[in-house]
């Protein structure tokens, strides 16, 4: 379940990676063409022929992310992968050296990646995940796998903050459990970063890891084996989310030590990072009372593509390539006779049993968003002005009720609103034209406190100018409030604008009000969302002056519905 | 020797919706030496559809080169054994199933009068780690006789049935595991090996004889469930579990059930995999699976027999892990390597029939499902 957002080169916190991309022109440059929208048909997702191109995403991605598909042919490998698959790109050259099979890869998240198998419109030769686990248990989701080959191995395990580390005792070969990191967050002593389980793998681990390990036994967990109370108060630490691990260690990279001290995530991204630096001195801890390991199986879809499928996965599972996996990912070798590099540690986590059936699955995940999480609290902030009138008004319609309930696909199901979630719209024109709040306190769908929401979003109309920035202010000022009325809820806003503001605030004047708000309003990330002819750089500014992120709603094949549910990852 | 009359037809047609369409195409092809090698236009390609376990026999080049010298080529689909059964033949010349009941049955229903060939035999096995023999012996579940050490199945399903953990029987400072002793296998309902467990469990928990009445079935799928739902998530495939003990190890795979060719294969190619920690245990009792060529043309027939007596072709097969009828005696199926030749196993059993498996795999298959005690 990793993320579709993809303007990332290679792993984030690699070294030199923070100094080459703190500004915004970095994240501008990349963030308006290529992260958007990996949630559209793979057609808009192919991110280029990454053969004899050893960083594809620099200059050429965008453009590639607007190329049609590439037609399926002898030769040519083209697969559909999860974002944290591209620190593979640069073997792919050497691949078609070795093998003659040209790879393709484009990128989307696991649950869509899923979905699109399942109903058979990957378009798509193979499928490469960091975990396959869940597609299998979806009814005829294995059966879409002809083959599958595990290519490489990482635990999801957690990194702290060394100080932290230290001043908990957590050093040299001291067993650390999930127990006692869920004793140091209820103590207060304790946040963390952990992606969004609905959208990232690493978050999917961890949550039935840590459901599995807090059932005391480290069986295969049933439903009435999950213990709400230990769950509720372990993901209470959780004050970072993201829909992808890699954005999510972007963002802890960026995060000041004392707002969160440690994450969850996959043991190749935290040795990465503590290799770099880019975090400050970090503490792998792999927990005593287990872990669930990714093993990136690389699975065929296409019957006719079996002999190049064949050959792509005995050269990535030769040992030389099992070596250099090791080496530059910092991921375990998943054939034996390829010895284990000294910086994974010795002794063997104990691996811990994930669910045999979806419904243990589903319900786990349905009851972090409903019960265990941190409530939340999104604020959208809604372009209403005359150019939306028509089939963009429609289209903010669906997007809206999709969230309700009415997207019945995979990831639909996971992106809605959920129990306890606080909902503000706010809509803008010239100035901004209504401030409409929701609490959810039923999310079961038809339900009476998400039918609020769909009745609001039928009732909106489009005339005026275009107040971006007095409408984000506003959001700000709802934020800051709401830091002090929720202080433990998740507070974000989505800004989405289909033109460029004139009226009301100017950049400046909202950045320099920005500026002066206090620290937890400052806290809020804007996830900004281009429609229409918006100005891209106008929002990435935006994003990356508030820790948010630029979504593209414009690229080929991808909806804004697609968008507002990718968002949801972040929120 | 016995036969394994019906584990091949374990997964029945209400099951077999889960079962992996695997067709993987591999052609063989030989090196054409420049000295007295044929050249290709003068070998005949056989087209064969083989359990996924001798893909890697198959695909030798040493059984490529000796099938050369014979003029013949091999052009090796894969398949699930049970789907072998089910699929249209007329494309292959050799029908290659994991064991002789389903080739019994595809000689049944395609009406093949020509001679079956059991090429080479494998028993089902237990691999686990030196630490765990200890704790495993003093509880009774393991007992050596020699050089070779068997794992009592009777008293092993005694333990699950009284819900034992691992650490009521290791020291935590050997071994920490706060789950219930299990034995890791594939998913029983679409992977052979986890049947020949299922048929191997039920054989035991039927007081030491072949289920063979539905009623008994029903309550032993029931009975036995939780030797796979406790499991959680299984692996589909044979090598998935292996691999996993070979790689993550015992944090993951205390014991796991295999074929005594997975390991021998790896010792035999002394590729390091298996350190000295690795041991390997015999159910008692065990199930032989037994590769068995059903000939579907003449080209086929003549290959058949080839790989059934050829001397070379049998030495590639026990360089593969396998044990072959006609070897001069035990010496005979070492494989090299220094690797000492497999133990002659006196308590072999046979499974039960396809549609008694396919009973106790429905009892399991609801039970997972939340509609049973699992």
């Amino acid at each position: 379940m990793s993320t579709a957002i993809t303007g990332r080169r290679g792993r984030p916190g690699r070294p030199g990676s923070s100094t080459r991309r703190p500004g915004s022109s970095t994240r501008r440059r990349q963030g308006a063409s290529i992260r958007l929208g990996a949630l559209g048909t793979v057609a808009a997702l192919v991110l280029g022929v990454l053969a004899g191109c050893t960083d594809p995403g620099l200059g050429g991605g965008g453009d590639a992310s607007t190329s049609p598909p590439a037609p399926s042919r002898p030769g040519t490998l083209r697969i559909l992968a999860g974002s944290e698959l591209k620190d593979l790109e640069p073997l792919l050259p050497d691949l078609k050296k070795a093998t003659g099979i040209t790879v393709t890869m484009s990128y989307t998240g696991t649950l869509d990646g899923a979905d699109k198998i399942l109903k058979g419109s990957a378009d798509a030769d193979a499928a490469w995940f960091s975990s396959d686990r869940y597609l299998r248990l979806l009814s005829g989701g294995a059966a879409k796998e002809l083959v599958r080959t595990p290519v490489m191995l990482s635990p999801v395990v957690l990194g702290v903050r060394t100080p932290l580390a230290q001043q908990f005792g957590w050093t040299g070969t001291t067993k650390v459990s999930w127990g006692d990191v869920a004793a140091k967050v209820a103590a207060g002593q304790l946040t963390y970063a952990m992606t969004n389980p609905a959208a990232s793998n690493s978050g999917f681990s961890a949550l039935v890891g840590v459901a599995a390990a807090f059932a005391g036994t480290s069986d295969a967990l049933q439903v009435s084996d999950i213990r709400a109370a230990p769950l509720t108060s372990f993901f209470g630490g959780q004050v970072l989310t993201a829909g992808s691990s890699g954005w999510l260690t972007d963002a802890f990279v960026k995060a000041p030590p004392a707002t969160v001290g440690a994450m969850i995530n996959y043991e190749s991204v935290l040795l990465t990072l503590q290799q770099s630096g880019a975090a400050g001195p970090l503490t792998i801890i792999r927990p005593s009372d287990g872990v669930i390991t990714a093993d990136y199986p690389m699975a065929l879809l296409a019957d006719n593509r079996r002999d190049e499928y064949t050959r792509v996965v005995s050269w990535l599972r030769s040992p030389a390539t099992q070596r250099r996996i090791q080496h530059d990912t910092s991921r375990r070798p998943v054939v034996p006779g390829v010895p284990l590099e000294s910086r994974f540690g010795t002794g063997t986590p104990l691996e811990l049993p994930f669910p045999a059936t979806q419904q243990v699955a589903d319900r786990l995940l349905a009851a972090y968003f409903d019960e265990y999480r941190r409530p939340t609290h999104a604020i959208y902030v809604l372009d209403v002005s005359g150019s939306m009138e028509g089939d963009r008004l429609a289209a903010l319609q669906q997007a809206l009720t999709g969230l309700t309930g009415a997207d019945d696909s995979l990831a639909g199901r996971f992106a809605r609103f959920r129990g306890r979630e606080h909902v503000t719209m706010i809509t803008f024109s010239s100035a901004v034209t209504g401030t409409r709040d929701f609490i959810i306190n039923d999310p079961s769908p038809g339900s009476a406190d998400l039918k609020a929401i769909t009745d609001f979003a039928g009732s909106l109309r489009a005339n005026g100018n275009t107040a971006v920035y007095t409408a984000l202010d506003a959001a700000y000022t709802k934020a800051a409030q709401a830091r002090k009325d929720e202080p433990n809820a998740l507070t974000s806003i989505v800004l989405m604008t289909d033109g460029e503001s004139n009226s009301g605030l100017d950049a400046g004047q909202f950045t320099g009000r920005y500026d002066a708000r206090p620290a937890g309003a400052r806290a809020v990330r804007t996830f900004a969302v281009v429609f229409g002819e918006a100005d891209r750089g106008a929002l990435s500014a935006i994003a990356t002056h508030t820790g948010g992120e630029v979504f593209d709603a414009t690229a080929p094949g991808v909806s804004l519905s697609d968008v507002f549910r990718e968002i949801r990852g972040y929120q | 020797m016995p036969t394994r009359r019906g584990s091949a037809r374990v997964i029945g047609p209400v099951l077999a919706v889960v079962l992996v369409l695997v067709v993987v195409t591999l052609i063989v092809v030989p090196r054409v030496t420049g000295g007295g090698g044929a050249s290709s236009q003068h070998l005949t390609d056989v087209r064969v559809l083989a359990g996924s376990e001798t893909q890697a026999y198959l695909t030798d080049p040493a059984v490529a080169r000796r099938l050369e010298e014979l003029h013949y080529r091999l052009r090796v689909d894969t398949a699930g054994s049970q789907e072998i059964v089910g699929r249209d033949l007329k494309d292959y010349d050799i029908a290659l199933p994991s064991n002789s009941p389903q080739a019994d049955q595809i000689r049944r229903d395609k009406h093949i009068t020509r001679q079956q060939y059991v090429l080479f035999f494998t028993p089902i096995a237990i691999a686990t780690f030196q630490q765990l023999v200890p704790p495993l012996t003093t509880a009774g579940v393991v007992t050596a006789n020699g050089p070779v050490s068997y794992f009592d199945m009777g008293r092993y399903l005694g333990l699950v049935g009284q819900d034992t953990r691992w650490s009521a029987l290791v020291d935590p400072a050997v071994y920490q595991n706060p789950g219930y002793l299990l034995i890791k296998s594939t998913d029983v309902r679409s992977s052979n090996s986890a049947a020949v467990y299922l048929a191997l469990a039920s054989y035991v928990a039927n007081k030491n004889s072949i289920v063979s009445d539905g009623g008994t079935a029903d309550e032993l799928g029931t009975q036995l469930a939780k030797l796979f739902t406790r499991q959680g998530y299984t692996d589909p495939s044979t090598e998935g579990p292996f691999n996993d003990y070979l790689t993550i190890g015992i944090g993951k795979t205390p014991l796991v059930m295999i074929y005594e060719s997975q390991f021998r294969a790896r010792q035999i190619a002394n590729d390091g995999s298996i350190r000295s920690d690795r041991v390997l245990l015999y159910p008692s009792p065990t199930i032989y699976a037994k590769h068995t060529a059903v000939p579907l043309t003449d080209d086929g027939e003549a290959v058949a027999r080839l790989l059934a007596s050829d001397p070379q072709l049998q030495v590639a097969a026990v360089r593969a892990g396998f044990r072959v009828s006609n070897s001069a005696g035990p010496a005979g199926n070492a494989g090299g390597g220094g690797v000492a030749p497999p133990p002659q196993l006196a308590n072999v059993v046979d499974p039960p029939t396809q549609d008694i498996s396919t009973r106790m795999i429905t009892k399991i298959d609801a039970a997972y499902n939340g509609q049973g005690p699992g």
